[in-house]
Formats: C-alpha cells, structure tokens, sequence
C-alpha cells in the first residue's frame, strides 16, 4: 500500500496530484511561496495529509514516490539571478558568448537593444589548442587562478570542435578537480556532445550557473521531505518529458529548464487516451502565455533545442511553442490602427481592467467578460468579483470608438484576433512541420484555455476538444505518470552512403550500457527497461533541417540503415513538398533515451447518471458567440454538478471552480467517464 | 482612407501574411545545400500581388527586396496573358529588374481559381551562375557578358511540373551543379508551401475580401508613412561619398540630393559618375539602397511595403553608375555602390532631421564579402566547394538612445545575416578558424556607441587549399562615420599570415582586387569596422564605459582619453574613479573648447 504524490510548482499555484492505494486522484492546490518553493510543498503535503486524517509524517511515510517539477532554473535564468560563473573556452574566441547564429528581428529598426551575453567575456578565459599543438595545461591552471579570484561560483568548459573529440576538455575537467574541487562544473561533452559550438556553449554554461542553485534547493528540499519519512528521492520533472532523481538533476539542471510545459504533452497523451486518441495537439493558455505541444502516434514531439530569456538552451527538448496570449494579454491599436493583441500582458497585477485594480488597458479577459462567456460574480469559482462596466468602458475608449466600432464587435474582434493568433501558434507547430491537425485531439488545460478552445479547433478543422476537468492542475497529473528517463545525445556525422557502422554500434553499446546501469541504479528492474534510439539526417550540405528518425536496437545492420533511409525521404517529402531519393543521407546527430518504466495511474471511472444535464443548469445569461450579431439567451451549467454521460448541446457554458467552457453553437459537450469533458465541434 | 474590410479580418489577414512570408525563408534555409544560403543565409523572400505590388516581406534583406516588385513586373510584362496555376519562373536579368546575375528569382504565381491573386519570390544569391571566375561577384567582370547566364523570366514549372530540357540547360551552365539543384528544388518546395497557404487564404475569406485586404494593407502603410514623412521639415539636403578605386584606379563618386516636400521624399542620383565597366548598380539595387536607409529612420511598426515606398521617387540618369547601360557588367550591385548610397541618403537625412539618422554603418568590405572557394579532399570523392565567407561582420551605427549593433553587417543586410557556428562552417568548407573576436577600440565613439568591429583568422585544413575572392569596399575609404559629436572614420583590411614564421602583410587595395591562394601553412586576417557612434562620447554614461572596458571592447586609454572615464583596472570590475572622471571629462571638455575657438 503506498502512494504516489505529485507536484508541479508553478509561480502562482503549487499543484498536487495525489494517487491513493486505490488507484483513486486527488487533486490539490496551495499559493506557491517563491522566495521558499519548498514551504509550498510542505504545506500541500499536510493539507492533503489532513484530507486522509494522517499527520505529514505518517502520509509521506507511506509515499513511495515524490515526484515534482520547479521552475526554479527557468526562473533563475529569467530573472538573472543565476550565480556568477567563470568559462573556459579556446583562446581567441573569449566573445564567444556574444556571437549569435541568428538573423536580428525587426530588420529595419536601429531601436532596440542588443541582448548582452550570457557570460560576460571578461569571465569567459581562452586556453590555447590549436591544430598541432597540445593542451596548454599551464594556461588552465592560470585561468582557474584567475577566475579564483574573481570569485566565481560556477566554472564552464567547452572548447570549439569537442563533439570530435573530447579528450582536452576532459583533461581541463580533471584540472578543475585537482585545482578548484568545491567549485560547480559543467563540461560541454558531458552535457550534450553536439554539433554547433554557439548552441552548445550556452547548455554549459547554464548549466554551470544553476548548479548551486539546483543544489542547495534540492538538499533542502529532500532534507525536509527525508526528515518527515520520505525514503527515496525526490524526482524532479526534465524538459524531455520525464523525470529524474534529485542527485541528476543538482548535476545537471539545465534539463528542468521549461520542465513545466513539457510534462503537458504528457498528460495530454493521457487524457488522449484514455479518449481513443494517440494523436494530440496539447494547448495550455493561462494569464499571459499560451504554449502548445504536440504528440504524435503517442510520441512527445522533440525539438533540437529549447530556448530561455532568448538564450538557446543547446539540449533537446520536447517542442513547445510558447505565445504572449493570455487572459492578460492587452488589446491595443498602432499607428495605422491596426487592432492588436499581445504579446503585453497586463499580468496578475494590475490585471484585466475589469479586475478593478487599476488596470486601464482592455486585455482578453476583458472581451470574454463582455462577450458574456465569463460571470462577473463567478470568476475562480466566485473568489473574484468582476467589474463588467469597467471592461465595457475600456473596450469601447481604447478599441471600439477609434475604429468606429460597436462596443460588442470590438470585443468580438479582441476574441477573434487572440484566437488567430494561437491559431498561427498551432500551425506552426503542425501544419509548418507537414502535420495535419485534423486528425488530432485538442487538450485544452489551463484556467483561460477552455473558453478559446471550442473556436481553435472549428477554425483548424478539428472535431474533437477534450478539457480535463482538472484543468487547473493538469500538470501535476501528468507528472504522476512520468517515467525516469536517462537519455544521451551526441553528434557523430557520417553519410548512409559512406557509414561507419561499427563505430556507430560501438557508440550506442557504451552509451546503452550506461544508461541501463544508471536505471538499475535509480531502482527500475531490467524488464522495466525501454530503450528508445533515434538518429536526426538531413541531405548532405544541409544544415539546420534535422529530420529524426526511430532506429530498431540491437546491433545496426546496413539494412537497418538503409530501411531509416527510405523513411527519411518519405518523412522529409510529406513535411516539405518534394525529396531527393538518389541522394545519400548525412547522419547527424544520435540519440538514445533509456526510459524506466513506472506503473501508470489508472483512473477509476464515474457511474453514469444519464444523457440529461439539466440538474446542473444553474441559469442563463446573453451571451455573444458571432461578430455583428447580438448576444443570444444561453444555459449556464455548474461543472460540479455534472456527471459521467450528460451531454449539453450548444449554445452553452459550464462553469468551473478554476475555469470556464464555451460550447458554441453547434458543438457539443458530453462529459466521460472520467469527469472529463468531451467536446465535438462541426 | 475608408477601409473596405472589417477590423479584425484586416488584422487576422496580416498575420497570416506575415507567417506564409516568414515561412518561406525558413524552409528554404532548412532545406538547401549551398553553405551561401544555409550558412551565409543570403537570400530573401515576399509576397506581391496581381498588379506587382509588394505587399508582404518579413524575413528579408533589404538590398534583395526592397526593388523587387521591378522582378514580378518584367515576369508579368514577359507573359501577360500566359500565366497559369501550377506554373513557375526563374529570372535574374539585371537589365530587367533584377539586382545582379547571382540573384536569382524564383516566382510561383498563386490562383483563386482561374484569377490571379498573388506573386510568391523568394531571391537566392546563387553562389555560381556560370561566369568567368569561380564567383558570380568580380571586378574582373567588366562586361555583362563575363558575369554568368542572364536568364530572361523564363517558365521553369508548368501545372506544378518541372520542364525537364529548360531545367538541365540552366544547370548545365554552373559550377557545384548538385548543390545549386537542391537549392532550387528547395526554392520551388518552399514557393509551393506558401502557395499552398495562400490559397487556402483566398478560400477562406474569398479572393474579393482578399484583394481588398491587399488594397488596405497598402493604403495602411501609404497612411502611415505620409504622417512620418510630413512630421518632417520640408527641404533639400546634399552629400557626395566615393568608393575605393576600382582595378584602374578610379574612384565612383555617389552625388545625392534629397528633397523632402509635404509627404513625398525625392532622391536625385543623376550627378553620380558615368558608369564603369564593371561597377555598377542597376536600377533595382539603386532603389533598393536608397529605401533601405529610409526605413532605418522611419517609425519600424509601418510595413514595408508598396504604400511605404510610394512616397519616394527617385531619380536616374541613364549611362550612370547607378542607372548603367548595356553592355556594362553590374556583378558588384548589391554591395559596392550600394553602402555609399545609402551613406549618402543617411547624410542627407542627418541634415533634415537630425536627431533619427543614425551613425554610419560598417560597409561590405573585404572582410565580410569575400568568396572562399576550394576543392574539399576530406570524403572519399574531391569536391569543389564554394561560399561567400562573411568571415567578418562589421557593426551598425548608433541611433539616439542605442548604441549600434554588433554582428550587424552593412545596413544592405540588416542585421540579416549572422555568422556561422563554426564548427558547422568547418564542416562544409574545408576551412579552420584561428580566431573569431570582436575587435578593441574598431567603432566608432559616442554617447552611444557604434556597434563593435569584427577579426576573424581562418586557414585551409592540412593538404587543402583555398582561394579568396574580395568583392568589398572601404578598404581605401573611411567610413561608418560619427554624428552629433560621435566620431568613426575606420577602415577593413585583409592581411596574410605566413603560419611559419607569423609575418602579417596588409593587402594593398589594388592586391585586394585579385584573388589570391592560401596554403595550408596560410592564414588570413580580416578585419571588418565597427558602426559609427551619436553623439559626444564625453557624455556617454560612465557605467556603460566601464562595462565596454571590462569586456575589452574599448581599452582603458580609450576610456580615459575619448570617454573621459578613468577606471581603477585594479580592481576586478574596473571601479569608476567619479572624481578623476568628472576633473578628466571638464579638461577633454575644456580642450575641445579650445580646439574649435
């Protein structure tokens, strides 16, 4: 008997998903405690342990696994308050830091600032290896001397060419130990050896930077978590959609940046199916941002790299597609009045106008306000009073009255332009890669997202929007059902025509090998061992297309190569309109995920009550659902009341403790057996 | 103007735009094999609509597109009538609107059903077109004839099909023909993604709501910039520059004479030289430059599009440097004449309305436009290998309240064009980087400061050889000058390294003009300048002084002779000393004084 606790701190909330001895969820929020992550955790804990009439001790002592995701690194990195770190690169490339592999925004406009490097380049010190000669070993000890002095926290490693050879690097490692062994280090090979030193510079050095920080963290954490009884570990949420022990994660943290969005895809896959669906299209839009991802035949789509506060991350990393659109997000005009929404957020302070907090600028939640889909008096489940009039008035000011609109339209024109915006989100993400989203599931989770969700998914075709109705702690659940994962990724290029098999065997053996002990070693037995391995091509000459391919296991025959071969070329067809099968294949990068299985959550399902909703219906209200049409008399449905197998036809709202759903006309809603909620659209 | 479609379909309908335009560029750099366009990524794209007008462009380099619409107009001219969905051309001619020979134009006109809606173009600078020299850019061009194929608009595609016999002559003309197939199968593959967007587009709204859309979002910005240029005083500003001597020793010099009446701005070029044989700008690269530095001092939020450029007429004289006849050769257009220009228009700006202009930028000089070219011993079959290096990259000029951007290139490429990952530069050329470093004390000084000037050394690879081609100016001509007080005045060089012995030698301007070989023993230095800077240095903000010394992007003498800032170099953050600085900034201040009574 045991059971699984999880939790997702985010930055206003701390979410817990709980999953008791019977296979039964519970779902639990506490206000995040930023300047002390942990207090939050720790109080979520006791509350839930109260629920079950157990003391903190007594219920974690019965946990058997604690699995979590921070924003701790992303936020670090954000916020600048990563620690001052030291870098030890090739001599004469010290502004390394400085050189961007990128095209500036915004062509035309002098008027910006240039983003400042990650490390200064008076912190980043050159060591001479060039051609012929050797390591300059002397200079490395200089440097940490040097950097010694500056106080420095953290030092980085990476030298230019190393995914070819790491051997210098390695030797600078081994300096660094004998030297400086308290100070935190990060070397390039041992983050991700590959190609592309712009990328993988900044993978060491955020590394390098959020070790001390990851770590002092973590020890608390687990500290006070063991002293209440916890006997394992804590798991911490990566940003490849898994999870890892706490001693992983103090080591190497740039792998929880944008942990939080990608568990989405996770519980998306979930709720997906238990739906009947593998393919799914997962959209989070909170107060000022809206991210999507995406699954394909139950595969998390990956991205190279990920990127915060506009650095890259230089690590693979589940895709997610992040956008300034938000229930915060201010609807404006420029110059030539063109109507505008986003990328500003009027945040949670001031907030919407209609918060009455001395917000002046009509934002989304605003518009929905207007439009009738949110209730004034039952925003989060009534703990926020909305002021209807203030939203009306800045609409009309700011928006309506300059482009001599109808006050209704304006709004109906902020919804709109809100909703192409997350649609061009969506496209690109699909259509832009050769995805057709009609044939996926929309997951729309986050407290703003189910009012825009029924109107995405008839604009992009798709016909069926599945809300959790733990919309609010969406993320926690998914995290619940997180495998470890220990995965490894390096640059070997080598074209199909022209492949060195043996050496590609011989790579994925040592590095299998190591991942399976690691996974033994975090306890997962050998048979709960999956090990998924992939290689990324692309034509010879090309460059920034990387197309990833599965690999079987095993050793690698040319058979084998030449099967991936011929699905590159149809792959690579169906996303960009022609191919070129005569050509060979250069491989680029190699990949292998060891993914250690943990028993899925099973949900227990609800008795159902019948088709009929209408002991739900608390009550109707006008309601806007098309531009230059008035608002119709609409049925308002109280969540909480609706059960397994009712069905609302549409026009209609449900409203929700933590969220609100739209059904428009000609959709509908059945609720399943999970509670969720079940959206056809035509 | 009225608009004629609703608010919300205007704004929902620019997006989409925006994102097909995007897009194209995207794939194409994903997709193609020339390190020109994956590395180098010297291409562009737009879109127009039935009647040539530019209507989208959003990834682009401005000397690539800003006079493009003269590339859809001759395609137009060519084939009136006969133009089909499912059709595609090809066209570089530079004597009908194109920019120079190694620009080429691939163009997919878009349907709604039977009526033609849009042009999709993008423009490659293809790294061989089948010239005389192993660039498609030289000095030794001096006839058009020399330069590579001139393709006339010719169809390419019929009914989404490639024409196999007009497809394997175009090839048949170039060197690295596998590359240059792939990246115009890569070309045609991302026209047709776009394409594919655009009709759905047009089925969406309907391709009537569509056109009135393009008819708005023109006038949006026509609007726009009427109100910006009417802000300005009315009046007429002069300014010559001149180039580096070309091969014989002869100087082009640019005559620009800019006047700005009510809501129109007039640039007179017709004093320029008379042409060269083989410096050139063709009307479109002329246009081109003199737009692009407009838009730098223009409010960014108008699109640049037919309705922005409306409002400047400018003007020619036939036989000139910058309206060139037949047979003179135009390889150099993008580049040569072109950073000049826009210095002169930007000089003329500075004297209308003082406070936008910026300080000059960093010109194409031989650090950055070069061409590396070689044969690649490295697999198991040579291969020759070619690219324009962008080894360098100069710095922009300083705008009131920012300082100038590093990495940003001439103001032809806008920022642009990036630098490379090395080790992937390293990878497809058989080339190896020494160095790569922002230069101390090469931009120019200012209350804002220009953008930082750039070296790069790079070698061939044991047993390799490379050949390098200069296709820059500056050399001989100072430039990315200062305004309001900043200074600037710098200058590129290229330098050989002798490996064995470390001996440097600075190539001559007229050494520049020819290639030269590198032996894998060789290496070479080159040196692009940083942005000139606005405003008086002595009262830049001591904290950003301190900041730029620490960094070593300018030095400490700098710091306390230009800057007036003296900075403890003792300590670990330079410490402002604020008293010896504000006694070094009153005797700087004082001195000057004295200097100019």
């Amino acid at each position: 008997m045991s059971y699984r606790i999880s939790c997702d701190v985010g930055g206003t909330f701390t979410d817990f998903a709980l999953v008791d001895e019977h296979n039964n969820l519970h779902t639990h929020k506490v206000p995040s405690t930023p300047e002390d992550p942990g207090s939050a955790i720790l109080k979520g804990v006791e509350e839930l342990a109260k629920r079950f009439s157990m003391s903190s001790e007594e219920f974690i002592s019965k946990t058997d696994l604690f699995l979590h995701g921070t924003t701790i690194a992303t936020n670090a990195v954000t916020q600048r308050k990563t620690v001052k770190t030291g870098f030890i690169t090739n001599k004469h490339f010290e502004h390394i830091f400085s050189f961007r592999v990128w095209s500036k925004e915004e062509t035309y406009n002098p008027r910006r600032e240039e983003p400042k490097p990650f490390i200064p380049r008076y912190l980043t010190l050159g060591v001479a290896e060039d051609e012929e000669e050797s390591l300059n070993e002397d200079e490395v000890r200089e440097a940490l001397r040097t950097l010694k002095g500056y106080k420095v926290e953290a030092v980085g490693v990476c030298l230019l060419r190393s995914y070819l050879d790491p051997s210098h690097e390695k030797k600078i490692a081994e300096i660094v130990s004998e030297e400086w062994p308290e100070v935190a280090t990060a070397v390039s090979c041992e983050i991700q050896p590959t190609v592309g030193e712009c990328y993988r510079v900044h993978a060491t050095a955020l590394n390098a930077s959020l070790i001390p920080i990851m770590k002092k963290y973590l020890v608390q954490l687990h500290e006070k978590l063991r002293s209440q009884g916890l006997k394992r570990e804590v798991l911490t949420a990566t940003s490849t959609a898994g999870v890892v022990y706490a001693r992983e994660a103090a080591n190497k943290p740039v792998f929880t940046i944008g942990s939080g969005p990608s568990i989405a895809p996770l519980t998306g896959l979930f709720y997906g199916e238990k739906a009947g669906w593998r393919n799914v299209i997962v959209t989070d839009m909170g107060g000022t941002s809206f991210d999507v991802s995406m699954v394909t035949n139950g595969e998390i789509k990956m991205a190279q790299q990920g990127w915060v506060a506009g650095y890259p991350t230089g690590i693979s990393s589940v895709e997610i597609m992040s956008l300034g659109a938000g229930g915060g997000s201010i609807a404006w005009l420029d110059p030539g009045k063109m109507l505008k929404v986003g990328p500003q957020s009027a945040g949670a302070v001031p907030g919407p106008v209609c918060y009455n907090q001395g917000g002046r600028e009509p934002t989304v939640t605003d518009a929905n306000v207007l439009l009738g889909y949110l209730n004034p008096d039952y925003f989060l489940g009534g703990r926020k009073k909305l002021s209807l009039p203030m939203a009306e008035k800045a609409i009309k000011d700011t928006i309506a009255n300059p482009l001599d609109l109808d006050t209704l339209d304006a709004a109906h024109g902020i919804f709109t332009i809100t909703n192409q915006n997350m649609v061009a989100g969506i496209e690109e993400i699909s259509i832009a890669r050769g995805i057709d989203p009609r044939q996926y599931l929309l997951v729309a989770a986050g407290g703003a997202g189910p009012i825009h969700a029924g109107r995405l998914a008839q604009t992009l075709g798709m016909k069926s929007v599945l809300i959790p109705r733990s919309a609010g702690t969406f993320c926690a659940l998914g995290l619940a059902n997180s495998d470890i994962k220990r995965s490894s990724a390096w640059s070997f290029i080598t074209r199909s025509d022209e492949c060195d098999l043996h050496r590609v065997n011989q790579m994925f053996e040592e590095r299998e090998a190591r991942i399976i002990k690691e996974l033994e070693s975090d306890g997962i037995a050998r048979d709960n061992i999956r090990l998924e391995r992939w290689v990324e091509a692309r034509y010879p000459l090309q460059i920034w297309v990387e197309v990833r391919n599965p690999l079987p296991s095993g050793t690698l025959s040319e058979k084998d190569i030449l099967q991936m071969v011929n699905s590159f070329h149809k792959k690579y067809e169906s996303i960009y309109t022609y191919s070129m099968p005569d050509s060979p294949v250069e491989c680029v990068t190699w990949g292998i995920t060891g993914v250690g299985l943990i028993p899925r959550v099973t949900l227990r399902e609800q008795p159902s009550r019948g088709e009929n909703p209408s002991v739900a219906k608390k009550g109707e209200r006008m309601v806007c659902f098309h531009e230059e049409k008035s608002r119709v008399k609409t049925a308002i449905y109280d969540g909480a009341t609706l059960t397994n197998g009712m069905k609302i036809e549409g026009p209609g709202i449900i409203e929700d403790s933590f969220t609100t759903i739209v059904i428009f006309p000609q959709s509908q809603v059945t609720v399943n057996e999970y509670g969720n909620y079940y959206m056809t659209t035509s | 103007m009225e608009r004629r479609v609703d608010p919300v379909t205007f704004a929902v309908v620019a997006k989409k735009l925006d994102m097909t335009a995007s897009r194209i560029k995207e794939y194409m750099v994903m997709l193609a094999r020339s390190p020109i366009v994956t590395v180098a990524k010297d291409l562009s794209d737009a879109l127009f609509d039935a009647k040539a007008r530019l209507v989208t462009q959003k990834a682009g380099i401005p000397i690539h597109i800003a006079g493009s619409e003269q590339v859809v107009q001759s395609v137009m001219e060519s084939f009136q009538d006969d133009i089909h969905p499912g059709d595609a051309f090809i066209h570089n001619d530079p004597y009908r609107g194109n920019t120079h020979v190694a620009d080429v134009n691939y163009l997919v006109p878009v349907f709604a059903g039977d009526e033609l809606i849009f042009w999709t173009l993008i423009k490659i600078h293809e790294i061989c077109v089948g010239g005389a020299e192993h660039a498609s850019v030289s000095f030794h061009y001096t006839d058009m004839h020399m330069e590579g194929l001139h393709i006339p608009p010719l169809r390419i595609q019929r009914e989404w099909q490639t024409i196999n016999d007009v497809w394997e002559l175009l090839l048949s003309q170039v060197r690295y023909r596998d590359d240059i197939e792939a990246d115009r199968k890569a070309a045609l593959g991302s026209l047709r993604v776009a394409e594919r967007s655009l009709v759905d587009l047009c089925n969406e709204y309907g391709k009537e709501q569509v056109k009135k859309f393009i008819d708005d979002y023109i006038n949006y910005a026509d609007e726009m910039m009427a109100e910006e240029i009417r802000s300005w005083p009315d009046g007429t500003a002069k300014s010559e520059v001149t180039s580096d001597p070309d091969q014989f020793g002869n100087r082009a010099m640019v005559v620009c004479e800019l006047t700005k009446e009510g809501d129109r701005v007039t640039v007179d070029l017709t004093k320029s030289s008379d042409q060269f044989p083989q410096i050139n700008t063709t009307i479109s690269g002329t246009h081109a430059s003199v737009f692009t530095a407009i838009c730098n001092v223009v409010d960014p939020r108008i699109p640049p599009n037919n309705g922005m450029y409306k409002h400047v007429r400018i003007t020619t004289r036939p036989g000139t440097i910058f309206h060139p006849t037949p047979p003179a050769a135009s390889s150099l257009a993008t580049t040569f004449l072109t950073d000049p220009l826009t210095d002169a228009v930007m000089k003329c700006l500075l004297k209308l309305i003082p406070e936008k202009a910026s300080g000059g930028w960093t010109w194409g000089g031989p650090g950055a436009n070069n061409v590396l070219a070689g044969i690649d011993k490295r697999g198991k079959a040579p291969r020759p290998v070619s690219t324009i290096g962008f080894l360098s990259i100069g710095g922009a000029g300083a705008v009131k309240g920012y300082d100038g951007w590093s990495q940003a290139a001439a103001m032809m490429s806008g920022g642009s064009i990036p630098v490379a990952n090395i080790e992937i530069f390293e990878h497809v050329m058989p080339l190896r980087f020494l160095k790569r470093s922002f230069a101390t004390d090469f931009q120019g000084d200012g209350k804002w400061r220009g953008g930082c000037g750039m070296e790069t050394i790079v070698k061939p690879v044991k047993g390799h050889e490379l050949t390098f081609v200069s296709f820059g100016n500056g050399n001989s001509s100072p430039h990315a000058f200062g305004v309001h007080g900043g200074t600037g005045n710098l200058n590129p060089s290229v330098s050989k390294i002798d490996l064995k012995t470390g001996v440097h030698t600075t190539l001559s301007q007229q050494e520049l003009l020819t290639p030269f070989t590198l032996k894998d023993d060789e290496a070479c230095l080159t040196r692009e300048t940083g942005g000139g800077g606005f405003g008086d240095p002595l009262e830049r903000d001591p904290e950003l002084v301190r900041e730029d010394t620490r960094n070593y992007l300018i030095s400490p003498g700098k710091a306390r002779d230009v800057y007036g800032v003296v900075l403890n170099t003792e300590t670990e953050s330079f410490d402002i000393d604020y008293e010896a600085t504000k006694r070094r900034r009153e005797e700087l201040k004082e001195k000057k004084r004295g200097n100019s009574a």
